[in-house]
């Protein structure tokens, strides 16, 4: 599984943060509960919060991208797709699962794999199904 | 829309001129220069005067330079409409909506709007023309392309997923909407692709992000079009059959990548469809002609379910219906070939193609009965949508 390097920036900072504890976190609404994306451009006058989510979810759609061989040979072919968070909000990501396989409505988990060797690279959320993260953790 | 209504026949907007530069492996041109030669010709195609433009609507793709300084490069002096828009694959058909509001304003006069774009370079992959960019990998943009994501191809490729794992749509069924453009696009001289291919040749043809295989992905072009918009009075009077703007709506979702529980499902064609023919007096059944923004073969037909050619969820048996599409089908759609297999212009390649069919100027690939044409753009992830109704009778 190989991740290219993402480093943070002011409006990731909070994300990352969290991925760096395990951590997949959103925003949400304190006057009501709402959880929504953690890209949301927050309102001055809004009162958001960052909060840590259950960091599970369902897929809700997924592609297996063909990504042509320097050298000719096969090529990689890399699982990317739409999870519905537990909380509601949809997450775009890759998928640690096997491109042959039926991910229609499977359940998954993040795992946060680093994004690259030097400190500055961020633990990126990746999400694997349900068992398997389990299993793994 | 019931204003509208009352807009007099002779005010009500048409377009009068359509200019097409050479399309497709074309270099040496940027896309400045591209947009500049299209309105030329679109007003010489007219019958008019460059200095009888006092509109412009300006729209570029990837490349640069396509902006305010047209009006220097055309030496358009005391324009009375003049601005740039971006609302991706719907800006063609966005830009005539809003020439045809300002003639029948009375703003202006005579609007033109061309896009233009150049993004293949000599001796590069097509792949590297939308792929290539290299953002710093920092912060929320750089998420997808270091996870995997390879652009429009992979997004769309989730969201055709979606439509095949809810209603039972399947590749072979997209597959016929490659096969049938192509046998359109084997009779239009404009086409850079004109060699008929099979169902076997689609499913043969290497997965670019699965589902979709290479031959439901569109071209990429280089080129310019323009339109002239003008009202209906002055367009009889011009060089070439007037194509009367009978109706138009746009729709944009939103939120696509955060939320859209209809991502995949439902297209904003479902809203602006409706809402054009709704404006322009007619139905689904009305319609002669339909040149469908086809990015992939998938585009296409979440469209026409969602223009209402068939119900929600059946695109894929209709478009696979033997004698459905293609030359000798019941429904003429992308006559030209689409996007599939003509030429990349963004929303300018079904609006461009509308325009031909309607005035009766497709040579070999004229479609008989050619009164009403419906046609659509789609801009973003299927986040931006605009309808145009055109119409010759009356």
């Amino acid at each position: 599984m190989r991740i290219n390097p993402v480093a943070r920036d002011e409006e990731s900072a909070a994300f990352f943060d969290g991925t760096a504890l395990g951590e997949f976190r959103l925003l949400r609404r304190r006057s009501t509960g709402e959880y929504l994306d953690p890209r949301t451009v927050p309102d001055p006058d809004e009162d958001l919060e960052w909060t840590a989510a259950a960091g599970t979810g369902t897929v809700v759609s997924w592609s297996v991208v063909h990504k042509r061989a320097r050298d000719g040979g096969e090529p990689e072919r890399v699982v990317v797709g739409i999870v519905e968070l537990a909380e509601g909000p949809w997450w775009w990501c890759r998928l640690d699962a096997d491109p042959d396989a039926d991910l229609w409505q499977l359940p998954v988990r993040a795992v946060f794999v680093p994004s690259g060797p030097d400190p500055d690279h961020e633990k990126v959320p990746v999400f694997a199904p349900a068992e398997e993260a389990d299993h793994a953790r | 829309m019931t204003s509208r209504r009352e807009t007099p026949a002779r005010r009500r907007a048409a377009i009068a001129g359509l200019g097409l530069t050479e399309l497709g492996k074309v270099y040496g041109p940027s896309a400045r220069q591209f947009a500049a030669q299209a309105v030329r010709r679109a007003a010489d195609d007219a019958g008019i005067g460059l200095s009888d433009i006092d509109g412009l609507l300006v729209s570029a793709g990837t490349t640069p330079g396509v902006d305010l300084s047209l009006q220097v490069d055309l030496g358009l002096r005391d324009l009375r409409l003049f601005t740039q828009m971006q609302a991706f694959g719907s800006t063609a058909g966005a830009m005539v909506q809003y020439a045809a509001m300002a003639v029948e304003a009375g703003m202006a006069d005579t609007v033109a709007c061309v896009f233009a774009d150049a993004p293949l370079k000599q001796g590069k992959a097509t792949g590297a023309a939308y792929g290539g960019r290299r953002t710093t990998p920092t912060g929320w943009g750089s998420l997808l392309g270091s996870s995997g994501f390879a652009g429009p191809n992979s997004f769309y490729a989730l969201a055709a997923r979606r439509h095949m794992k809810t209603y039972g749509t399947t590749s072979e069924q997209l597959g016929a909407i490659a096969v049938a453009q192509r046998a359109w696009a084997a009779k239009n001289p404009l086409a850079q692709l004109r060699e008929p291919i099979t169902l076997a040749d689609h499913q043969a043809s290497r997965f670019i992000a699965e589902p979709f295989h290479l031959l439901d992905c569109c071209l990429v072009s280089n080129g310019g079009a323009a339109v002239i918009v003008t009202s209906a009075e002055r367009a009889a009077t011009l060089a070439q059959p007037a194509v009367q703007v009978l109706g138009w709506g746009q729709a944009h979702p939103g939120n696509s990548f955060r939320r859209n529980d209809n991502l995949g499902l439902v297209s904003g064609a479902a809203q602006s469809g409706p809402a054009a023919m709704e404006m322009a007096g007619v139905t689904i059944e009305d319609i002669d002609v339909a040149e469908i923004y086809d990015c992939y073969t998938f585009t296409a037909l979440l469209t026409l379910e969602d223009y209402g050619f068939c119900g929600k969820g059946e695109g894929g048996e209709f478009v696979a219906t033997p004698g459905m599409l293609g030359p000798d089908g019941k429904l003429a759609v992308n006559t030209g070939g689409g996007q599939l297999s003509s030429y990349y212009l963004w929303g300018m390649t079904p609006l461009s193609e509308a325009i031909i069919q309607a005035r009766g100027q497709g040579g070999e690939r004229q479609v008989p009965k050619h009164d009403t044409v419906l046609v659509s753009g789609n801009g973003g992830i299927l986040d931006h949508h605009s309808t145009l109704v055109l119409g010759t009778e009356g």
